[in-house]
């Protein structure tokens, strides 16, 4: 059998993976992974913005989105910008969502509005929650009501949150629970915390450490936090702290 | 003991509870939307290379570089993990040394 770049690659990937996961790795693959590839390819870094560059100049729409991630991913909004509004303007909903999001960003609500607005009237989930959060930082709380639910109701779990918490703030706790957990069944450990807070609210705190404990062991660092609370106000001083602990550590690697 | 750090930290952590959707949530999804647009990005460079093993290298190295960040879940990473295992030789008795190009 030859081994061809490839297979070191994956060698690679595998041992990096396990040592994450825990997963035991057999010697044979931990030997391949020590092998170089450095003559034989480019680090990460300098091949990332050439390969979207190549697929971007085709026309790719996606890989002008990825490109213009990148360019935030390093500093350089202006770039960014120019490649999300290549691909709005060839149609690209993400692109106008992620062009919004830059305006926001740059303190340029109107402008931001325009592009959700039309990712919105599109069909884009992501920029329907976007621009809800706008009218309600504008004081449109009907009309970003209704984008919360339509994303919502098209299955975005951060519009189900976030319309969640619309109702707790009208003290319709029953509905908001039922957003909650919609967006919580689908995975979503904003939505775990919340129920965690409800929970608490109505004085339930075995169920609250249940939903804490399920969003803090997903990596939710709001979830640790509360959960710590939670702990602590039992006595569990020892317990409370190793969460903030985690809490700390998570936001650390974060940053 | 917490360091002042780590206080500071909960203390901003609590501040936050009860809010709506926050800054700091936002710029997360955000960040995790980036992680994995390149992440989707590698697995189809991987799918769509056929026959061409540099391309499927591309993709693994973009990959390996991509799973150490705290944006990936442990999920993500046994998904990864398999997808490495896909790419991975049949388990010889002894590997050659030399690799070809």
């Amino acid at each position: 059998m030859t081994i061809k770049p490839s297979h070191i690659a994956a060698a690679k990937l595998k041992v990096a993976t396990a040592a994450k996961t825990g997963e035991s790795v057999p010697d044979w693959i931990r030997e391949l992974a020590t092998r170089s590839l450095t003559d034989t390819i480019p680090s990460q870094e300098s091949l990332s913005i050439p390969a979207f560059r190549t697929d971007a100049d085709a026309g790719n729409t996606n890989a002008m989105v990825n490109l213009g991630l990148l360019y935030m991913e390093q500093g350089e909004p202006n770039q960014a910008k120019e490649w999300y509004r290549k691909a709005a303007d060839a149609g690209n909903t993400n692109a106008m969502d992620h062009l919004g999001l830059l305006h926001m960003e740059q303190a340029e609500a109107d402008q931001a509005e325009q592009w959700y607005r039309k990712a919105a009237d599109a069909g884009n989930t992501s920029a329907m929650d976007h621009l809800a959060l706008l009218l309600r930082q504008q004081g449109e709380h009907d009309q970003a009501e209704q984008w919360y639910r339509r994303a919502a109701d098209a299955g975005n779990t951060s519009a189900m949150v976030n319309l969640g918490f619309l109702h707790v703030e009208q003290g319709e706790h029953d509905q908001a629970e039922q957003w909650y957990r919609r967006a919580a069944d689908a995975g979503n450990t904003n939505a775990m915390d919340r129920l965690g807070l409800l929970h608490v609210e109505q004085g339930e705190p075995d169920q609250a450490e249940q939903w804490y404990r399920k969003a803090a062991d997903a990596g939710n660092t709001n979830a640790m936090v509360n959960l710590g609370l939670l702990l602590r106000k039992r006595g569990q001083a020892d317990l409370a702290e190793q969460w903030w602990r985690r809490a700390a550590d998570a936001k650390r690697s974060e940053a | 003991m917490l360091t002042p750090a780590e206080v500071a930290f909960i203390v901003a952590g609590i501040a936050l509870l009860g809010t709506g959707a926050t800054v700091a949530q936002k710029r997360f999804a955000d960040r995790r939307d980036a992680w994995w647009g390149r992440t989707q990005w590698a697995l189809e460079r991987i799918i769509a290379a056929q026959g061409d093993d540099m391309q499927r290298t591309v993709g693994l190295v973009v990959l390996t570089s991509l799973q150490a960040s705290s944006l990936a879940t442990g999920e993500e990473r046994r998904m990864l993990s398999e997808v490495a295992d896909a790419m991975l030789p049949p388990p010889p008795s002894a590997l050659p040394s030399a690799m070809s190009q």
